[in-house]
């Protein structure tokens, strides 16, 4: 320790003040500075921090937080000047001026609503089918990016920004291969006969999903195939008891539920097959980007819909092993 | 004029090669080449991050 950090820490008396770190980083040396203040190997935070990271991502927040608010070290255990945050509010000088605040609010509300634009533009493009032509804009900014650092043009580095926005979205829809096919809003189907039932099965690109089977005449026997394809929102399927189901569903994210067995999460992939009965059957393709999909017998069963009253609604314990006529239990 | 090796920027380069990387994974789902799940994509994003990342704390590491 030299002279100038015993005389800050020996002349105020106070506690050690922790600073993030100048020479060992990786990123914005906050480890680095952990790892000094408590006189440990930043290894062993950096560790924790990866650790952290993956158990809900708290980390990330924390170490963004001290990232911003604490100023880096300058070697001699005093600050080399104010944080970021000061800095960006207040110059060099860490001066918060009214004038400065403002101009930053305003630069900042603009770039939340150029975010936003970017992030819904992506996610639309990719979902109505060109996504080829966002992976393209990507390639094509990534080899503005390489060609700029390796001329050293240094605002070359800003095209990463926007390509990360893009980049983030796209992946989510196309991981969840949500795709905008039949219309946005409310669609209510109830087909009186097989004729009615469209070959390429009910599809909506956003909103909500009801398809009632109960009307549909089935005879014993018989397999009657029903895809189903939302790309974000929610489905459900209403069949009479009578009738076994039998379901191929896949959810990139979200949860599904065919008469109790459920599931959730991401890359979801659920069946229902072996019935062992003559019974009908509704044999259900299913295929949500984003969203849910429930098959019920009764609409009070549905777990998603508030516009009815709950008091017909049986609870999911009740609802458990409720395909029964898959296993001749019921007869219609 | 060629820019010597100090004045390439390594990190938008690394940062660079990562969003290609990320585009042509992108580009290969989108034709049908191959199959991008969750399963798949957050770990693609999250080593591009820290690939970015750690080149940035490197390259700021040697000045």
């Amino acid at each position: 320790m030299n002279e100038q950090t015993q005389e800050n820490s020996e002349s105020t008396g106070g506690p050690r003040r922790f600073l993030r770190s100048g020479s060992d980083r990786l990123a914005g040396g906050v480890c680095g500075g952990l790892g000094r203040y408590f006189g440990v190997d930043a290894l062993l935070f950096r560790v924790g921090a990866v650790a952290l990271a993956f158990a809900g991502g708290l980390a990330f927040l924390v170490y963004f937080a001290l990232w911003v608010l604490v100023p880096t070290d300058d070697g001699t255990g005093a600050p080399s000047g104010p944080s970021p945050l000061r800095r960006l509010l207040g110059g060099a000088d860490g001066r918060i001026s009214a004038g400065r605040v403002t101009a930053i609010v305003a630069a900042a509300v603009a770039g939340v609503l150029v975010t936003l634009a970017l992030v819904a533009g992506a996610m639309w493009a990719t979902a109505e089918g060109g996504g080829v032509w966002v992976a393209v804009a990507l390639i094509a900014a990534g080899m503005a990016a390489v060609a700029g650092a390796l001329t050293g043009r240094r605002r070359a580095a800003w095209l990463l920004l926007p390509a990360a926005l893009i980049a983030v979205p796209t992946g989510i829809v196309a991981a969840a291969d949500v795709r905008f096919d039949g219309g946005f809003g409310e669609r209510h189907y109830r087909p009186a006969a097989l004729s009615a039932v469209p070959a390429g099965g009910y599809k909506l690109a956003a909103g909500r999903l009801h398809v009632d089977l109960r009307d549909l005449s089935l005879a014993r026997g018989t397999t009657t195939e029903v895809p189903v394809q939302v790309g974000m929102g929610a489905a459900t399927i209403i069949v009479p008891p009578s009738v076994c189901v039998q379901s191929d569903s896949k959810i990139g994210a979200g949860y599904v539920d065919v008469l109790g067995d459920d599931d959730g999460g991401l890359d979801v992939r659920r069946g229902i097959d072996g019935a062992r009965s003559s019974a009908p059957r509704v044999q259900l393709r299913a295929d949500v980007g984003m969203g849910a999909l429930e098959v019920v017998h009764r609409p009070e069963d549905s777990q998603f819909d508030d516009d009815h009253d709950h008091h017909g609604r049986r609870d999911l314990a009740e609802r458990r092993f409720s395909n029964a006529a898959c296993s001749g239990a019921v007869t219609g | 004029m060629t820019p010597s090796s100090r004045d390439r920027d390594v990190p938008t380069l690394i940062g660079g090669l990562a969003v290609i990387g990320v585009g042509v994974v992108l580009l290969l789902d989108r034709l049908d080449a191959i199959t991008l799940s969750f399963g798949w994509l957050w770990p693609l994003l999250l080593a591009a991050l820290g690939i970015y990342l750690l080149a940035g704390g490197l390259a700021q590491g040697r000045r």
